[in-house]
């Protein structure tokens, strides 16, 4: 199919989702939830102002570059942290023998189980948010990268034995490349989740971000603003994880049947 | 023969299971002349791949010795190539770095391993192929580069486990004939595994018969008749009863003096 024909049958179900919308809520003389049509001015306002001229207006790009520079600043501290510690735990039995029992008690716990700890380390304000996504994000890369490492085809290992490589360069010769596409997994899900997070770490009393704006504007019942703020979270990470596939679309050229 | 190119002398190997002890291969003794196709035949069971991993140096035996050129094998090295069914090509490297990779393991510039490695690929025809991706190629051409990429890397000794199993019959026999090229051109020593009685007489300037349970070596025989063989000829169809009737003497409980090798 070409890229035409694929953007139109994407956008047939959000085009009919949007409809509904429309018409469920403007027959109504008063609806809690403002229309598309409305969130749409909002959103415009936000983005470069002329329509409302309030405290929103032409607010959204300085939101968003805070939610951002947290997504992407958590989210690469857990990729720094996670890959090197993956690769560790998968390769060195003995390093697994000690800190995968501590890593299987602290996993399960919730990012929003850490929120008021987080309070008390770091402060009401953007470091509490920036270890929240940190800690959200951290886990899904560890055990894909682990997972790529110990599922390395023993196979590929004998091969290059064979050919005349040895054990230190073993690793970065086989191992690592054969663990990429599974670390490749681990970094998307991670980054989909720092996008989830990052409400909840903006929830901490950090003034800007789009995480803040939502739940300021709850308050207010400002529910456009609300709106708005999870259409620009839904935009920007739709585009941060197209990025991130085409980076991995690169680098995992040589996979059979890549998405 | 001088020294022997390749010699087991009593080796055996036991695997040890949780709840008991597999005897995988029972004392083998093999000399291997240098130069010669020898096929390792026998079922499932039997060894044979064993011996094979053995040689490889991906096992060690649970005793006896494996002497290769005089010395004793530790470890894998690329004196000593490996040809795998599923091929083992490194998915992440076009088919000349896969070609390249072990002369460029072991020190090679990028320029001179590639010239090598289109060198051989020549060899198997598949010079048009260099720039692609393994999982681009059919199991046929997977099988060429696995061939190209342990030539190149300057094998003495090939060690093929069932390498052709897994392709259709055609492209199985064109593998066939180009191998038997192949070695005819090198003069290379192989060493080749498989359960195919047919494909042992076409190939083998020798067939070691192995039987299972525990693993061991029933048979060893010369097989003279010239290339290319023809399967539908008669004394290709002796050889093939002759093999037949050691492969079946071993299964039935017979006793056969435990590893007793035949040489």
């Amino acid at each position: 199919m070409t890229f035409l024909g694929r953007a139109v049958v994407a956008l047939g179900l959000p085009v009919v989702c949007l409809l509904l919308w429309q018409i469920a809520v403007s027959g109504q003389r008063y609806s809690l939830i403002p229309p598309p049509t409305e969130v749409a001015m909002q959103w415009w306002d936000m983005l470069v102002g002329g329509v409302w001229d309030d405290a929103y207006s032409a607010t959204m790009l300085e939101h968003a570059w805070a939610s951002m520079y947290r997504v992407f600043g958590g989210f690469g501290l857990a990729a720094a942290a996670g890959i090197p510690l993956g690769l560790l735990l998968g390769r060195v039995d003995l390093v697994r023998r000690i800190v995968d029992p501590t890593l299987q008690i602290l996993r399960p716990i919730p990012v929003t189980a850490w929120l008021p700890l987080a309070l008390i380390l770091f402060g009401i304000g953007p470091k509490s948010a920036f270890f929240l996504v940190f800690l959200g994000a951290f886990w899904p890369i560890l055990l894909n990268t682990v997972f790529g490492v110990r599922n390395a085809d023993p196979r590929l290992t004998e091969a290059a034995a064979m050919l005349g490589v040895g054990k230190t360069a073993m690793f970065r010769k086989v191992v690592l490349p054969a663990a990429l596409p599974s670390i490749f997994t681990g970094l998307r899900l991670s980054l989909g989740i720092s996008w989830v997070v990052i409400v909840i770490g903006e929830m901490t009393g950090v003034r800007t971000g789009l995480g803040a704006v939502i739940m300021e504007a709850r308050q207010l019942s400002r529910t456009a603003v609300v709106l708005s703020g999870m259409v620009t979270i839904g935009a920007l990470g739709f585009f941060s994880d197209y990025a991130l596939l085409l980076i991995g679309r690169r680098l995992l050229r040589w996979k059979d049947g890549n998405d | 023969m001088t020294e022997a190119f390749l010699e087991l002398r009593d080796v055996t190997k036991s695997f040890t299971l949780p709840a008991r002890e597999v005897v995988a291969l029972s004392t083998t003794s093999l000399q291997i002349e240098q130069g010669a196709l020898v096929c390792l035949l026998g079922p499932s069971g039997c060894g044979k791949s064993t011996l094979l991993r053995l040689v490889a140096g991906f096992e060690q035996p649970s005793g006896g010795n494996i002497i290769f050129h005089g010395k004793p094998i530790s470890s894998p090295g690329p004196e000593r190539g490996m040809i795998f069914q599923d091929y083992a090509l490194f998915p992440w490297l076009t088919v000349r770095q896969n070609v390249a990779f072990g002369p460029r393991a072991r020190g090679m510039g990028r320029r001179s391993a590639g010239d090598l490695a289109d060198r051989y690929l020549d060899m198997v025809g598949l010079n048009e192929f260099a720039e692609v991706w393994p999982h681009q190629l059919s199991g046929g051409m997977r099988q060429r580069v696995a061939i190209a990429r342990v030539l190149a890397n300057d094998a003495k000794l090939v060690l093929m486990d069932e390498p052709f199993g897994a392709l259709d019959a055609m492209t199985r026999e064109r593998l066939q004939q180009e191998l038997l090229t192949i070695c005819a051109q090198t003069g290379l020593t192989v060493l080749f595994v498989t359960h195919s009685i047919e494909e042992a007489v076409l190939l083998g300037d020798r067939v070691i018969v192995m039987s299972a349970g525990p693993g061991r070596v029933v048979s060893d025989l010369a097989v003279s008749l010239p290339h290319p063989r023809d399967p539908t000829d008669a004394s290709f169809n002796d050889i093939r009863r002759g093999l037949s009737e050691a492969l079946h003497g071993g299964h039935s409980a017979a006793p056969v003096a435990n590893g007793e090798p035949q040489q």
